[in-house]
């Protein structure tokens, strides 16, 4: 009985985790390019009041 | 009964999935091919490599076909011990190097390979002997002959065809796009590999009619009525001093080139402690989950719901019996995705042994171009190597052994008492103890192979002496201590740290003329 819990558990951990990952690179990215973004934009507004 | 060759076909709507995942492979290749810009882009990935990212590629490079079968074979025979016994030591040492991963990355920010780290505390030799444990260490054989077999598994076609064409797949995204696209194809191949396995399994234990059928199977498969050591996590007969022996090729994760590679590319030393602590749970499932398909397998032959098929093809057989159209394709998917995840780094790893470790040697001013172009050409010798040698042997018992002896024997001491000792070390105690480490581990394979012999039920080759059976993951035991001995006395005996002689080189060259 109990193997068969951990089967399901173990199943979907190895379903479930590799999403959570890509979910979790997904926001690091979207981060990452607000960021660049947001310094691009401040870089433009420098340059347009010198 | 006799087992039986099978062929597993697919229908077409699998081989599409098939060819959409190969071309996804070259065209990532391809695409990080013309975003490259010099050496540090090209094998360290500009040293930004974000944690999620470094998940995929620590999982899926140290997870290959060894494990994949390797785990499954154990669990069609020998039950959840595969789980308990072969694989919980090397959880604990992923635990380990998440908290030791980013020590190596603070104290060595410079750092490219595990190498560097000999070659800056005990010099050339230290440094060499070190790069030919890594090269000999990430020669992929294994991985070679297991495409080869896949493909013969799916097409019948022979065994050399599919190690060519799994061969030129890989060898043609890694030469041509370098670290990006190993850990982009990385992360595609851990999500591939690991949610084809986690569906496979609850999809088999479903379908099979759960525990009960199971253990019926199990009886009918073995022809015994006590099957309880299948669910015995010593499998009924394993000693401690066997789970040690069995666990101790585990220390090599403590020096897995591949594994500093990634740890010196990362963004950062939370970034690599994240990624670690992330992949435990993911290797624990993934684990978990192919012991439950040797089982299964087992029980499915008891149960004449699939043939006998050889114990190494049994996951497979599983897989192709309760898949649907379309996942069989995306299991077939993930089964080479877990040989050609293993096979991209070992090659990257082989290629920055040559290009980085050795050129440093010979050409110790190596622009980036020329850093480049060897580090190619060593991909390329690796692979030639590790095709030639999937097609000189059928069979390769104890390879697995015999690299892991190799680089835990030469690296592991020098590499953390170099890292982490207070007092900087002597120069002649790193020398000695990575020369005697790696020609013991040579002799005692030589020996193994030659005056020893194959015993197939315990899967190694034994050496006997007197009444004592020597199997060949001994050796750790036996030269790891020696290494450990000739490195303590070298450095209390020794005289000068690899500083004192840089001193002293330079004091030389103020004085010339």
């Amino acid at each position: 009985m109990g193997w068969g819990v951990f089967t399901y558990v173990f199943g979907a951990i190895c379903i479930g985790g590799p999403l959570l990952v890509a979910f979790w690179y997904a926001k690091a990215a979207r981060r990452k390019f607000r960021e660049f973004a947001a310094s691009a934009a401040a870089r433009d507004r420098t340059t347009e009041e010198r | 009964m006799d087992a039986e060759e099978i062929i597993v076909p697919l229908h077409w709507v699998d081989w599409l999935i098939v060819v959409i995942y190969i071309a996804g492979m070259l065209w990532l290749g391809f695409y990080f091919s013309r975003r490259k810009k010099g050496f540090d882009d090209y094998f360290m990935a500009g040293r930004n490599i974000p944690a999620p990212l470094l998940v995929g590629t620590l999982v899926s490079t140290f997870y290959g076909l060894d494990t994949l079968f390797g785990t499954s074979e154990v669990g069609y025979f020998e039950g959840v011990s595969a789980f308990f016994a072969y694989s919980l030591p090397y959880t604990v040492l992923y635990i380990v190097m998440a908290f030791l991963s980013p020590q190596f990355k603070k104290r060595w920010p410079e750092n490219t390979t595990m190498q560097d780290i000999a070659f800056t505390k005990y010099g050339k030799t230290a440094g060499v002997t070190s790069s030919i444990a890594a090269f000999i260490y990430s020669t992929n054989t294994m991985e070679m002959m297991g495409i080869g077999f896949l493909v013969h598994l799916v097409t019948g076609w022979p065994f050399w065809v599919g190690v060519l064409i799994g061969a030129a797949v890989v060898l043609i995204y890694t030469y041509s796009g370098g670290l990006w696209a190993v850990v982009m194809t990385d992360f595609v191949q851990f999500c591939v590999m690991m949610i084809t396995v986690g569906i496979g399994v609850i999809l088999a234990w479903h379908a099979i009619g759960g525990f009960d059928n199971i253990v019926e199977g199990l009886r009918a498969f073995t022809g015994e009525e006590d099957v309880g050591y299948y669910f015995s996590p010593g499998a009924g007969y394993l000693t401690t001093w066997t789970l040690i022996a069995y666990s101790i090729t585990a220390l090599a994760v403590l020096a897995e080139p591949a594994f500093f590679q990634r740890i010196f590319a990362s963004a950062g030393p939370k970034e690599i402690k994240k990624a670690f602590a992330a992949g435990v749970p993911m290797w624990l499932s993934f684990d978990w989950a192919v012991t439950f398909l040797g089982i299964i397998g087992a029980a499915a032959i008891g149960l004449a719901i699939i043939p006998e098929v050889e114990p190494n093809q049994a996951l497979f057989a599983v897989l192709g019996e309760y898949l649907p159209t379309g996942l069989l394709g995306l299991a077939f998917v993930g089964v080479l995705a877990s040989a050609m995840s293993t096979a991209d780094s070992y090659f990257l790893v082989s290629g920055g042994v040559v290009g980085h470790d050795l050129q440093k040697v010979w050409r110790p001013q190596a622009t980036d171009k020329q850093k480049e172009r060897w580090t190619k050409n060593g991909i390329l010798i690796s692979a030639v190597i590790s095709v030639g040698l999937a097609f000189v042997f059928e069979k390769i018992m104890g390879v697995w052994v015999f690299q892991a002896t190799i680089i835990i024997c030469t690296a592991l001491i020098p590499v953390y008492f170099g890292t982490f000792s207070r007092k900087p070390p002597k120069k002649i105690a790193g020398t000695l103890a990575t020369v005697v480490g790696l020609g013991l581990s040579v002799i005692w394979y030589i020996l193994t192979v030659t005056i020893g012999y194959a015993d197939e039920d315990i899967g190694t080759q034994i050496i006997m002496a007197g009444d004592t059976a020597l199997w060949q993951e001994y050796g750790i035991l036996m030269i790891v201590p020696i290494v450990f001995i000739v490195y303590v006395v070298a450095n209390a005996l020794g005289r000068k740290t690899m500083e004192d002689h840089q001193a002293q080189a330079a004091q030389r060259t103020e004085a010339r003329p």
